[in-house]
């Protein structure tokens, strides 16, 4: 510290003064040194003001990130139930609960359902992330054989791919590892990863999923062959509400609302593990996460 | 506070309208009622030389003469016990200090909460700095 503080002054006096007495000289580095000083207190004054106020602000943002998360919990329920009703309704419509339904009226009633059972998984997308957000889920933790659940969801998910003509493949090594952690709420995290790679793939596609562990961790991947993520995407693929165009997507049912990915991160950080996606565009997409094994 | 009417004549000079507004605000509730406003240290200078202020409020940043440098005029201006404080966006040591070479009595960071700056003001016309 008293190096270039003796440096500075020094620049200063052969700048300034040249000769001087050294009594005047004297009072003049008092003086910067005082002014220096100043400066300081002042600055360090100017931080903690600053610092207070972004502590401030934080607290704000937290508040209504909380009454956001509520109020989107609140909405969500309060929408459900009239949705159910709606669905209900039709589908004894279309049952023939109440009479023979000639065929135009069943096009337009099978329509309405397809649409009522989109916006109830929306909402349903919606509800968990809220819940998860709010830390109200209750997450059983339990020891299962991670490639049985990655196993079962490759077994889920192969009537949908094949109906689309994509191939789904399974890499899993020979020995089978325990992990600690929600099966559960793993089963939703492969579900949604492996539903976006059917839902981006084109016919003739192929999907693999495949499975690594270390002593501590162990990750599965989603690799397809789809059209692939900009650079610019990937950034922000993960935060809610964000969609990728993509014209492969058009249909309305397979749309989600995109928190497909979101809902895989908070899930994957409650395990205190990582989540990421490699892409480059035209040459397909990887998305990994990786969760210790055991989790607490 | 009470609502004690003080009679300092003050002058803000800053080019950001919500600052100037939001200081007068604050200085109007903590009672101080004399307050002229000035959006450019060129102007700032010209109201002090007729308007005579005690306290002037100086931003460091201002467009054309920046702020250090119409603290320099203001207070050559005088009188001697015209009160400056320098109030800035960023705090910054080097800013600090030449707020301080060029005659600032005071210097404050502007947030949100513009009491601080009210603080100042009140500090300089207390006559503790």
């Amino acid at each position: 510290m008293r190096i270039p503080v003796q440096k500075k002054n020094n620049a200063a006096r052969d700048r300034a003064r040249p000769d001087q007495n050294p009594e005047e000289e004297i009072a003049h580095l008092r003086k910067e040194l005082g002014d220096m000083e100043w400066a300081c207190r002042k600055t360090n004054d100017g931080i903690k003001i600053l610092y207070k106020d972004l502590e401030w602000k934080n607290e704000e943002l937290k508040k209504l990130d909380k009454l956001r998360s509520k109020f989107v919990s609140t909405v969500s329920h309060e929408l459900r139930t009239p949705l159910a009703i709606i669905i209900q309704a039709i589908e004894n419509l279309l049952a023939g609960a109440f009479g023979p339904v000639p065929e135009k009226q069943r096009l337009w009633l099978d329509r309405i359902n397809e649409n009522a059972e989109h916006l109830s998984g929306l909402l349903a997308e919606i509800l968990d992330l809220s819940k998860l957000e709010n830390g109200k889920e209750e997450r059983k933790l339990e020891r299962f054989d991670m490639s049985d659940l990655v196993r079962h969801c490759v077994d889920n998910m192969q009537p949908l791919a094949q109906k689309k003509n994509i191939s789904l493949l399974l890499e899993i090594p020979p020995a089978s590892p325990t992990v600690w952690a929600s099966s559960r709420q793993l089963f939703q995290v492969m579900t949604n990863l492996m539903g976006n790679a059917l839902k981006f793939s084109p016919a003739g596609g192929k999907i693999t999923v495949a499975f690594e562990e270390d002593k501590s961790t162990v990750r599965v991947s989603v690799t397809d062959t789809g059209p692939g993520i900009s650079a610019e995407d990937l950034k922000k693929i993960f935060d809610p509400f964000v969609q990728v165009e993509n014209d492969s997507s058009e249909n309305v049912s397979t749309k989600g609302i995109g928190l497909g990915l979101t809902i895989c991160r908070e899930i994957v950080h409650l395990h205190k593990g990582r989540i990421w996606a490699e892409s480059e565009p035209g040459h397909g997409s990887r998305f990994v996460f990786e969760i210790p094994r055991e989790s607490q | 506070m009470t609502e004690s009417q003080m009679n300092e004549r003050i002058l803000i000079i800053d080019d950001d309208q919500t600052d100037r507004k939001m200081m007068k605000k604050f200085l109007e509730k903590a009672g101080f009622g004399i307050i002229s406003m000035a959006d450019s240290g060129e102007k700032g200078l010209e109201v002090a030389r007729t308007e005579k202020p005690q306290v002037v409020i100086v931003d460091t940043l201002l467009p054309g003469m920046d702020g250090h440098e119409t603290c320099r005029r203001i207070k050559e201006l005088g009188p001697e016990d015209l009160k400056i404080i320098a109030t800035t966006g960023a705090v910054d040591a080097v800013d600090a200090g030449r707020a301080r070479k060029a005659g600032a009595d005071d210097y404050v960071v502007k947030t949100i909460d513009y009491a601080y700056v009210v603080e100042a003001v009140q500090k300089v016309v207390k006559g503790t700095p």
